[in-house]
């Protein structure tokens, strides 16, 4: 044991299996946490964690004092709507959005979101319009 | 476009381009050379120094021909958010991160020594790319097609969330951290382009510790700016936004150790080049990665490509290939560590510590790029907060350990006399698991994860307290930064595990009691017209103590967005957070009264009186930018003492709001004044939320009894004896005999009708009963018929209802250590800097 080559040795397997082992156990979780984007259809065939998007139906938004849920119902290019509970805090510009991207899962006849993205009518977004509108100079 | 705004870019431009082309010919002849590369850097550096001037006085003066001045900024801003919308959108990051980029060269041209010529190509190299963006993207162009009367008169307005003070200053901190990792960066490609290995870690130290503290403290003011503003209660989402800035933070982190592992024993020269350039590439990476809009669908930050991204494309790969292409051409000569150190010695641990940043780094590149890296076997896709916090978790555990151990060791051997001290650390830190346990700490995995952040804590503090005895407090700065870091990972999990919420819905008024504490919902507050609307919460803790919360909820008139900001009560142990989720405006009671008063003319309302005595013009400027008009009214009531009762009206812009004023005495009721006649002397007056209403309608004929609430009401008869056709006098009472307490009354509502005018029927009060009234609707006076309706007044109200306030309460344990644990690693960053600054003079300069 006091050879240092071979105590060096020990240590280089040592790191090398708990690097392994690290990577292995982060390709797991990184693939079993990927939320793919998919359609409202698929999301309610699925009831497994994905992501969905679309617009929110106006006037749809209620707040659930029972469960304590913001409720409200989303609808896709489709033209499907689908009913969203959501146990968080509204997100700002939540009313304006022009798309909202709810990731969760569908359970008994609602998607349960964890987290909404809201892409507001950004000021990004209104640039655009307006610079093809108006155009700009470069 | 702006003409002296686009030259000064382009000046910016062949400046830079001078600069490095005679930065590169002073390789060879540095005393012929130095001259004019250094001024061509200056000419640089003027240009774009104006060049921000100029935007920013074109920002300041509302110049809303530029693109940039609509687009970004109004007319309402006050000045310290108008100076903010220079960094608002992309072109003006750009310019502050150039603009930063080209105020570190001034010294790091004098710092440079023995490395000038070439870091300073590299360096102008890595500017130019970011110049040669805005060259292409001008923030000086105007809109197109629009003559000068078209100018618009007001801007788009700067996103309402940005308009916060720790928005001001968190850009230009953060890319002061941009800008400096440019400098290690092109003293690593010099370092391998001069084969000189080893100097430029001393000379760049000062610069990777600006980094460091530049954008450790930008993260750390992002992190509290989402935490005060956004409401959802945490202050870290794994957002690639924050990840960007993260990731090269970690790399900065590891390549500040990895320096000094070289300077202290001559180890990890490739690595620390090859993190010197990855810290800067993946600057350049994570500025694709969020302005190129390949992410646009899976972040809050959505930025949407303005056309940069081949460029940006371009500048990563051109820096990438470089760095790469070197470190191969080189890679076998740069001298190796030699010699083994044991595994328990500071080296080895500082080795460990530097993988373990390293891994963490990876693990959230890998997360913050999964939506590209998905598509590569199909759809896109993303990876949520959890894998993220899966990941670092045990690392964390490993690293504190490690890092906590590092005091005892020295570089090569366990220092001496250190194992009793190590003993007393480690009952120190389980004494304090034992508290940590007495507060509710429970979990096997919670408890590991403390005890190391413990252990970190406590090693580290003995390292400051030994550094301090041996009067070398300046050489404390790293233990004091991991402390700092042991903190913060205890807060990563009080307030990620052991926080409580609740959501509650507030009925005004109404005291509610949620996680201990009473929560009373008091109204809205908007003290001016362009204030933003505070919903009042007084609050009482468990132990009695009270205040106000003021979480807002208001509507941004320029974007029409609805904006919820949370409130916070910071104590020393907790957080109490509340953020609004809904309010509902209470409906106003019905009207159930509406009458004109007469000045000093007393008109009956029931068996009330009410006089109007006249305006009071006292309060006028009550409420800041409108006119307050009081109205005082008297009201006398049987068996009260008369009150003087003062509803007033509010005229503003938008109109005239009444404001209504409770009558004593009568839970819901008010009165306010909804108009005024100054030259007639009368105001029109509505009483509102009265209880009572018609209890009961019934048509009687003679002789015929009716119960109600256990009152005998019998119709006897008419009273004729008013009645006279001829004189026009059609007047008649109705007579009604009512049971109360055993004693019969005659009750008498009448009905005076004739020629010219409304029929008059005036109600009879039943006394005794508080107030029942009785009042003959139609009349039969041939069928002896009449239609009695009952009013009561202790009938309920109908359709009024309180306004009410949904909101979401949360304790945050211990957030205060993220705040104190950044600011000590900051300051332990600062006193590394001092202690290192002095390296760099023991370099030989160029030539």
């Amino acid at each position: 044991m006091t050879d240092p080559r071979r105590q060096r040795r020990i240590w280089y397997a040592v790191g090398a299996v708990l690097v392994v082992a690290f990577l292995a156990y982060g390709t797991t979780s990184f693939k079993s946490n990927l939320t793919p984007y998919v359609s409202f259809e698929e999301a309610s065939r699925m009831g497994s964690k994905v992501q969905v998007a679309g617009g929110l139906v106006e006037n749809s938004t209620k707040y659930l004092d029972a469960t304590e849920e913001l409720e409200f119902a989303m609808v896709d290019e489709d033209g499907n709507t689908m009913t969203v509970h959501y146990n968080g805090v509204k997100p700002g510009n939540f009313e304006e959005a022009v798309q909202i991207v709810a990731i969760g899962s569908y359970q008994e006849g609602v998607f349960s979101a964890e987290q909404l993205l809201v892409k507001c009518p950004s000021k990004y977004q209104g640039l655009e319009d307006d610079v093809r509108k108006y155009g700009s100079e470069t | 476009m702006y003409l002296p705004g686009t030259i000064l870019m382009w000046t910016a431009l062949l400046a830079g381009l001078a600069s490095t082309i005679t930065y590169w010919l002073s390789i060879r002849e540095p005393e012929r050379w130095r001259g004019p590369a250094r001024q061509s850097y200056v000419l640089m550096t003027f240009a774009i120094v104006v060049g921000s001037a100029l935007l920013m006085y074109l920002l300041v003066t509302h110049d809303y021909r530029l693109h940039y001045v609509w687009a970004y900024s109004d007319n309402l801003l006050p000045l310290h958010y108008l100076i903010s919308t220079f960094w608002g959108g992309q072109e003006g990051s750009f310019m502050l991160w150039i603009f930063w980029g080209v105020l570190l060269g001034l010294p790091l041209m004098r710092f440079s020594r023995a490395y000038e010529s070439r870091v300073m190509v590299v360096y102008n190299l890595t500017l130019l790319s970011l110049i040669l963006l805005l060259v292409k993207q001008d923030p000086f162009r105007f809109h197109q097609g629009l003559t000068a009367a078209m100018t618009p008169m007001d801007g788009q307005g700067l996103n309402p969330l940005l308009q916060n003070p720790w928005m001001v200053i968190h850009p230009p901190i953060m890319f002061i951290g941009y800008a400096s990792l440019g400098i290690p960066f092109a003293f690593a490609i010099a370092a391998l382009w001069m084969k000189r290995y080893d100097e430029w870690t001393k000379v760049s130290m000062p610069w990777v510790l600006l980094s460091l503290g530049s954008l450790g403290t930008a993260i750390m003011l992002g992190g509290y700016w989402a935490y005060e503003t956004l409401g959802w209660g945490g202050y870290w989402g794994w957002d690639p936004v924050e990840n960007a800035s993260l990731v090269p933070w970690l790399a900065t982190l590891a390549l500040t150790h990895g320096m000094l592992l070289q300077r202290g024993r001559g180890r990890f020269r490739r690595l620390n080049l090859v993190l010197a350039t990855a810290a800067f590439l993946l600057v350049v990476y994570a500025t694709f990665l969020t302005r190129s809009g390949v992410l646009a669908d899976f972040s809050v930050h959505s930025f949407v490509d303005l056309g940069i991204t081949g460029m940006l494309v371009f500048n990563m790969v051109f820096f990438l290939l470089l760095s790469i292409a070197l470190l191969l051409y080189r890679w076998r000569e740069i001298p190796a560590e030699v010699g083994d150190e044991p595994f328990v010695s500071r080296t080895i641990f500082f080795v460990v510590g530097i993988l373990l940043t390293i891994l963490i780094g990876v693990v959230v590149l890998f997360g913050t790029s999964a939506p590209l890296i998905s598509r590569l076997w199909g759809a896109p896709a993303q990876v949520g907060p959890d894998f993220y916090n899966r990941m670092s978790f045990w690392l964390a555990v490993v690293f504190a350990l490690f890092v906590g151990g590092t005091p005892f060791l020295g570089w090569s051997r366990t220092r001496k006399k250190v194992g009793r001290i190590f003993a007393i650390t480690l009952a120190i830190t389980a004494g304090l698991l034992v508290v940590a346990f007495a507060f509710g700490l429970r979990g096997v995995p919670a408890t590991v994860y403390i005890a190391a952040a413990l252990f970190n804590i406590v090693a580290n503090g003995w390292a400051v307290l030994d550094y301090g005895r041996n009067g070398r407090w300046r050489m404390a700065g790293g233990p004091v930064a991991h402390i700092g870091l042991g903190l913060l990972l205890l807060a990563f999990l009080t307030t990620g595990w052991f926080d409580r919420e609740q959501k509650v819905r507030l009925a005004e008024g109404e005291p509610t009691e949620v996680l201990g504490y009473t929560l009373t919902f008091r109204g809205v507050e908007k003290p001016t017209p362009q204030a933003r609307d505070a919903m009042v919460v007084e609050v009482t803790t468990p132990r009695g103590q009270n205040f106000v919360l003021k979480p807002r909820m208001w509507v941004n008139q320029k974007t029409n967005q609805l904006i919820a900001n949370p409130d916070i009560k910071a104590f020393f142990t907790k957080d109490l957070y509340v953020a609004p989720v809904e309010f509902e405006p209470g409906k106003d009671a019905p009207v159930s009264s509406r009458m004109v008063l007469a000045k000093d003319q007393p008109t009956s309302f029931r068996d009330w009186s009410l006089t109007f005595q006249g305006f009071d013009l006292a309060r006028q400027n009550a409420v800041p930018g409108a006119l307050t008009v009081g109205v005082v009214i008297k009201l006398e009531r049987p068996g009260a003492a008369p009150v003087e009762l003062e509803p007033s009206m509010v005229s503003t812009d938008e109109g005239v709001q009444p404001v209504a004023v409770d009558i004593p005495e009568v839970p819901g009721a008010k009165i306010r004044a909804t108009g005024m006649s100054v030259d007639d002397g009368v105001v029109r007056v509505e009483i509102l939320g009265l209880g009572g209403g018609i209890g009961r309608t019934v048509v009687m004929a003679k002789g015929e009894t009716v119960n109600y609430q256990g009152l005998n009401i019998a119709f006897d008869d008419f009273d004729m004896s008013d009645f006279d056709p001829e004189a026009g006098k059609i007047n008649f009472g109705v007579v009604f005999n009512v049971e109360v307490d055993g004693q019969t009354i005659e009750v008498i509502p009448t009905y005076r009708g004739g020629m010219g005018g409304e029929p008059v029927i005036t109600p009879a009060v039943v006394p005794g009963t508080g107030g029942i009234t009785l009042s003959p609707g139609r009349i039969d006076a041939e069928g002896g018929t009449v239609q009695l309706q009952v009013y009561d007044p202790s009938l309920a109200p109908k359709g009024a209802a309180p306004a009410s306030l949904v909101l979401d309460v949360s304790t945050k344990p211990l957030i205060s250590f993220v705040w104190v644990g950044t600011i000590m690693v900051l300051i332990g960053i600062v006193m590394a800097i001092v202690l290192r600054r002095k390296d760099v003079a023991t370099i030989p300069v160029e030539g």
